[in-house]
């Protein structure tokens, strides 16, 4: 198994063990943002430029996802 | 990995998506959602090409043993040598001289540079650079040695095609030349390319003879009937007479 095959495995292990184990949507979305953000990090000289570039985009959505719950966090105590 | 199997991954982290949503399964948004990530992840994935790692680490093999041809000024057509007891693994014989004479007697393994008259000597690359193909094909289909230039050619393109290096498929015309097409590995002569050294090769050993490259060049026509994608080199090759004659 090489490096590339090694990053892949890593955030399919992750998303499969989040989404069976995270009790809501919400809590996924922001273990899913995390493990994204590490695999880019961490396969960032593995990784292909193209698959790089998805998985920066799918930062930017889970990332959007996540400022959309903080935000509904905050409003639900302000009100 | 590839397009396929992420679109598949698409396509299921929709329906479990749906499925979890309808059922109110908290679990299954959540692995329709992960797997929508992963689908998305796979389809950018691309197969490891042998071809393209081969360019990568060869490349420039053929491009030093065609300049070492040009400054040795070994202007004669490429000669391929099936096995025998002098060369064991078979060679390619790049002679001096246009109109070249071959004395497989005088040739061994351990002898770069042949001497001799203007006609005789040469440069001798032994083992050719296909040796190791051969071996694999013979290993898994037997010796091809005296078996003819068809089924040696069949045995080639199926060693060939088990290891995703393409096929290869052999005509013969009246006049006793062969024409040879084959999917070479990397860019160069082709004498250098592993996949063509071997399929010369296996067809020399199947002749029981040894064989000269007239012409190459990229195919068309009959080529492309025979295969739709990759490039494919068209080899002329005339056979210089059975090893026996030449000892």
């Amino acid at each position: 198994m090489n490096a590339r095959d090694g990053v892949i495995l890593f955030i399919t292990l992750w998303s499969i063990i989040s989404a069976l184990a995270s009790p809501s949507v919400e809590i996924f979305i922001t273990i899913e943002l995390i493990g994204t953000l590490v695999t880019l990090e961490v396969g960032d000289l593995y990784l292909p430029r193209d698959t790089k570039e998805t998985l920066k985009n799918i930062s930017y959505l889970l990332l959007l996802v996540f400022v959309f719950i903080v935000a509904r966090k905050i409003y639900n105590v302000v009100k | 990995m590839g397009k396929k199997a992420g679109v598949a991954a698409i396509i299921l982290g929709v329906a479990l998506w749906y499925y979890g949503g309808t059922s109110n399964g908290t679990k299954f948004v959540n692995l329709g959602i992960a797997s929508i990530i992963l689908g998305l992840v796979i389809t950018t994935l691309r197969g490891m090409d042998v071809r393209e790692i081969e360019r990568l680490t060869h490349a420039h093999v053929p491009e030093f043993i065609d300049n070492l041809r040009r400054n040795m000024k070994l202007t004669g057509d490429p000669i391929l040598i099936p096995p025998y007891p002098n060369l064991p693994r078979g060679g390619v014989f790049l002679p001096k001289s246009k109109n070249p004479s071959i004395k497989l007697g005088m040739l061994s393994e351990n002898e770069l540079i042949v001497k001799g008259s203007s006609r005789e000597s040469g440069l001798l690359l032994s083992p050719p650079p296909g040796w190791e193909l051969l071996k694999y094909f013979e290993e898994h289909s037997g010796s091809v040695e005296g078996s003819g230039a068809s089924y040696a050619a069949s045995v080639a393109s199926s060693g060939l095609s088990a290891l995703g290096l393409g096929k290869v498929a052999v005509f013969e015309s009246d006049d006793g030349e062969l024409e040879i097409y084959a999917e070479p590995l990397i860019d160069g002569p082709v004498y250098t390319d592993p996949v063509c050294s071997a399929t010369l090769l296996a067809i020399a050993r199947g002749l029981n003879s040894v064989i000269s490259i007239e012409e190459s060049k990229v195919a068309d026509g009959k080529g492309k009937k025979v295969w739709s994608k990759n490039r494919k080199v068209k080899i002329k090759v005339r056979k210089l007479g059975t090893v026996k004659e030449l000892l």
